[in-house]
């Protein structure tokens, strides 16, 4: 029982990650936020299912395929929101993101309907076993993805132009301006990534249960959890709490009714941000 | 001499308040062009309309050119693209990276007309830079941390440098060592409008200066003309005459 709680909650964990990666860049590296990111990975959950089961493409392109759409869409909202972004207009982005995502929810309610859907994914079918402990292919992909795009983010941000072009526009984006660096570009970069992250983690996570074009909300709240523990802008923290979240979460429900585990996840937020106003991850 | 830049009627407002009124500069190609006046006098709302750069919210008229291309419509990036490049008063660096990676980020823009420096370039320009390449920029001092603020925008590939006030809260010694990086620069070949409240300092190493008060040039001549002028003796060298 351990161990099956041990193994559920790495990929349940894993999940976060990947949810909470884009958001992390977004919030930390840009001083953006988005709170149309949980309606982003609802569509990524969507448009791959929509792909498969409408167009009949296999799982492996459906995915791609996904991607592509959000990220279009993330290009749109992004450069509607040029110039709040631009003014650093923390209010209105809150605001301008959470009517984005009532719209991108209606919408996908008018397109794919109301009712649960389930994505084909044939790694779900495969079955593995360490162990007493079962899980899928699908759950070993999830884990293999979180890992693999935050060291990818990792290694960017700390190493790359494209990195410190980011890490400068977040520090000042007037005075980038003056390395030459067009700040509304980089914002529309962070965007999109974020934007593509949230859908990946839709279409990996999405195959493990039915999904509802109502879904996103908690998902939004989950992440802003991961990120205000880790502390903002933290990406190690990030993933090491975003794993931390997935075993408690699933070791609560092993022994309590699952119901109120998101209850108690918040709750150790708010003893953590009584003790630790930092964070849980962020050196003092 | 063909003028490199050229601004004329420059006038900038903030709201009600006329901030530069009606300024026209020129600058030559290897040509050092000082502004200098007291604070407040407008200096750097001028230079930062010349670059296209503010905090706030100005309104901006008059014409800016480099050589003989309109840029006064352009956003701040662009003229630095260009080559028009300008180092602000203060805070010219990011401090969370390190000096490398201060000067690294600054990529050369295709096909400029000005000089590429690389970033082994800038440290032959300010050795003192080398011992401290790995350092963040936050833990630099003054000197140091407007050696670094001049050197990415060596990177840049300028046409024309604006130092907006590069000697504020540095020691007399280190004002002489940063002023004489920069006249060494322009004896090299680069066109620098330098921002300057140190009149003194400034005639040391400009070809020419005009004098700023409350938004408008009021005196204007070659280094060697203004220091004989009466006006900028007794207002800014402490008496009449050397």
């Amino acid at each position: 029982m351990i161990l099956a709680a041990l193994v559920n909650g790495l990929a349940l964990g894993a999940g976060y990650a990947l949810l909470a990666v884009g958001w992390t860049v977004l919030l930390g590296a840009a001083r953006l936020v988005n709170f149309a990111h949980g309606q982003l990975y609802m569509l990524g959950a969507f448009v791959t299912w929509f792909a498969i089961s409408r167009f009949g493409l296999p799982y492996g392109v459906a995915v791609p395929v996904a991607l592509v759409v959000v990220a279009v869409l993330g290009v749109v909202l992004q450069l509607l929101m040029t110039r709040m972004t631009l003014d650093q207009n923390i209010v209105n982005l809150m605001l301008v993101t959470l009517a984005f995502g009532y719209l991108l929810q209606g919408g996908a309610a008018l397109l794919f309907g109301g009712d649960p859907q389930t994505i084909d994914s044939p790694l779900q079918q495969q079955d593995l076993a360490l162990g007493a402990a079962r899980f899928t292919g699908q759950d070993v992909l999830i884990v293999v993805l979180a890992l693999a795009f935050y060291a990818l983010t990792f290694v960017v941000l700390g190493r790359t132009d494209l990195g410190r072009m980011v890490r400068g526009v977040a520090e000042d984006p007037k005075l980038a301006q003056l390395y030459g660096i067009d700040a509304a570009r980089v914002y529309l970069a962070v965007f999109v990534f974020s934007a593509v992250c949230a859908a990946l983690a839709g279409a990996v996570v999405g195959p493990r249960s039915p999904i509802l074009t109502s879904m996103g909300f908690e998902e939004v709240i989950v992440t802003f959890l991961v990120v205000v523990l880790a502390g903002v802008g933290n990406l190690v923290g990030g993933l090491v709490v975003a794993i931390g979240l997935g075993l408690f979460t699933a070791f609560f429900g092993t022994f309590f009714p699952p119901a109120y585990s998101t209850a108690a996840a918040f709750v150790v937020l708010l003893v953590v941000l009584v003790v630790r106003p930092q964070g849980l991850a962020a050196r003092r | 001499m063909s003028a490199l830049l050229d601004v004329a009627d420059l006038r900038v407002r903030y709201g009600h308040s006329l901030a530069v009124d009606g300024v026209s500069v020129r600058v030559g190609a290897g040509e050092l062009v000082a502004v200098a006046g007291a604070n407040g006098a407008g200096k750097s709302t001028l230079v930062d309309a010349v670059a296209g750069w503010s905090r706030g919210r100005p309104a901006v008229t008059g014409s800016v050119r480099l050589a003989g291309q309109d840029v006064g419509r352009l956003a701040a990036h662009r003229r630095a693209g260009l080559g028009l490049v300008l180092v602000p008063e203060g805070k010219g660096v990011f401090d969370g990276m390190t000096v490398q990676e201060n000067l690294r980020v600054v990529r050369p823009p295709r096909g400029t007309a000005g000089r590429p420096y690389s970033v082994d370039d800038v440290l032959d320009v300010f050795p003192r830079l080398r011992e401290r390449i790995a350092a963040r920029c936050s833990t630099l001092s003054g000197g140091e941390r407007q050696m670094v603020a001049i050197g990415r925008a060596l990177r840049a590939a300028p046409r024309l440098l604006i130092l907006d006030e590069p000697s504020v809260g540095l020691a007399p010694r280190l004002v002489v060592e940063v002023l004489t990086h920069i006249r060494d620069l322009v004896d090299a070949g680069l066109s620098v409008l330098l921002v300057e409240q140190n009149v003194r300092a400034a005639l040391e190493v400009a070809d020419r200066l005009h004098l700023l008060d409350q938004g408008r040039i009021v005196a204007s001549g070659t280094a060697a003309q203004m220091r004989e002028d009466d006006r900028v003796a007794q207002a800014y060298l402490g008496g009449l005459g050397p």
